[in-house]
């Protein structure tokens, strides 16, 4: 009987992992207890801006929340995890100059609707600047001996390349923050609990990034084959789901 | 992780019948060139791309350079060159094109001059006299996967709609500008 109860749970992890989205069956994370206390990290980049978009046939970023509202609709989805669990560090990298500058487009200022994701979700809530930050966190924002990241997701832009946290912001098309995968070999071994979950929901990252950071960790990196879009709306978390959005489009590690 | 180990026999193989093709090749139509140093000197240059973009000079050019006035200010020829952020070339008045980085605008306080117009890419290898400064940041050109230089424009004058060209037909339509430059790299330097 217990062995059926766990194959049930296998396929109902395998389904989930293969659906490769938000809204599947269940969080494939690691589940934080007194003997392993974990962390969950998700990264936030910026939003673009219409001053430098209005030139593409297609321009990014409409609403000026798409990730920090798909990072939101994550959280919900991890919830059976870390409600509750004291066991659990729930972590928001973001960065947050990105939505200082929206904040004049949007003619209102953008920070305080973001602390109130930090506020409802008992975030913990860490401002970065670029790509060193992270790196930094990564290795040593909790003494990683004991607290070990079951869970690492970023929402932002991105390349195959890099995550771009500033894009078509500060300058058009391109950006002035960004973590590449050339950094990635800064990153400690054994920072990461076994069976950790990592994915970029941005786009492109399956076609280089992810194989770096796997190099870099040992830790596969779910990432995008072509473009991923966040106009899709899930009704049943109220929130956005990232989604594939180029022909031939797939996730992989 | 399984299939490398068939992969690294195959290409080992791959490589190996390229140097049996190159060797044959050279014994049969250059057999000086076919001993081992003509082979080393032949995949040596296979293997270095060159160091710089590939502007050309011509002799007008250097000349019309050489008699430029100095001052607090840089010279830009554009490049328009969609998907790319970058906006151009630009060197110190009086040096050469060979030592111009090519930069993505900061445009802060000034709209690049085509945007300006709301003619964005119109103004494809004009030069112009730019006023700023670089920053000495590097902007990460999203779709070259490039790093450039950053400069601050904070005004431009038009020199010349039509200038001598700098750089061949196909420049731009080849990605010229990115010749023996890597992906995640700055500009290399002169060597």
């Amino acid at each position: 009987m217990k062995h059926a109860q766990s194959w049930l749970l296998f396929l109902i992890s395998l389904a989930g992992m293969a659906k490769g989205q938000i809204g599947s069956v269940s969080p494939v994370v690691p589940i934080a207890d007194t003997r392993h206390p974990y962390e969950y990290i998700l990264l936030c980049g910026g939003p673009s801006l219409h001053l430098w978009e209005q030139y593409k046939n297609e321009p990014h970023d409409n609403y000026w929340g798409c990730f920090v509202r798909a990072a939101r609709t994550r959280l919900q989805e991890l919830r059976p995890v870390i409600k509750g669990n004291a066991s659990a560090t729930v972590t928001m990298l973001i960065y947050l100059d990105g939505y200082r500058s929206r904040s004049m487009q949007e003619k209102r200022d953008l920070i305080p609707l973001i602390y109130s994701v930090r506020d409802a979700y008992q975030l913990n809530l860490v401002p970065i600047e670029n790509g060193e930050d992270v790196i930094r966190y990564l290795n040593a924002g909790k003494p990683r001996q004991q607290i070990k990241i079951a869970d690492f997701e970023y929402f932002g832009h991105s390349n195959q390349d890099a995550f771009m946290f500033d894009y078509s912001n500060q300058v058009g098309s391109s950006s002035k923050s960004w973590l590449h995968q050339n950094q990635l070999a800064e990153l400690h071994r054994g920072l990461f609990a076994a069976g950790a979950y990592v994915k970029s929901w941005g786009c492109y990252t399956g076609e280089s990034m992810s194989q770096k950071f796997r190099a870099a960790t040992g830790v596969p990196m779910v990432g995008a084959v072509g473009k991923v879009d966040y106009s899709n709306r899930e009704d049943a978390l109220n929130g956005i789901v990232p989604v594939l959005s180029s022909v031939g489009g797939r996730w992989t590690r | 992780m399984y299939f490398c180990r068939f992969l690294i026999p195959y290409w080992l193989h791959v490589y190996w019948q390229t140097i049996r093709f190159a060797r044959t090749f050279l014994r049969r139509y250059a057999p000086a060139a076919a001993g081992p140093l003509g082979l080393l000197l032949l995949l040596a240059g296979c293997a270095t791309p060159p160091k710089v973009a590939p502007l050309t000079e011509p002799a007008a050019v250097t000349q019309q350079i050489a008699a430029e006035p100095v001052g607090d200010f840089f010279v830009g020829r554009r490049v328009y060159a969609p998907p790319f952020a970058i906006w151009g070339y630009v060197r110190s008045p009086r040096q050469s094109w060979r030592t111009a980085k090519l930069v993505v605008l900061n445009e802060k306080y000034q709209f690049a001059p085509d945007r300006a117009l709301k003619q964005v890419g119109s103004d494809n290898g004009n030069e112009y006299r730019l006023y700023g400064n670089f920053s000495g940041d590097q902007i990460y050109d999203a779709s070259s996967g490039r790093f450039c230089a950053e400069f601050v424009l904070k005004r431009s004058e038009l020199i010349s709609a039509s200038p001598d060209p700098i750089w061949s037909a196909y420049f731009i339509r080849d990605h010229q500008m990115f010749m023996g430059w890597p992906r995640g790299e700055p500009q290399p330097k002169l060597p």
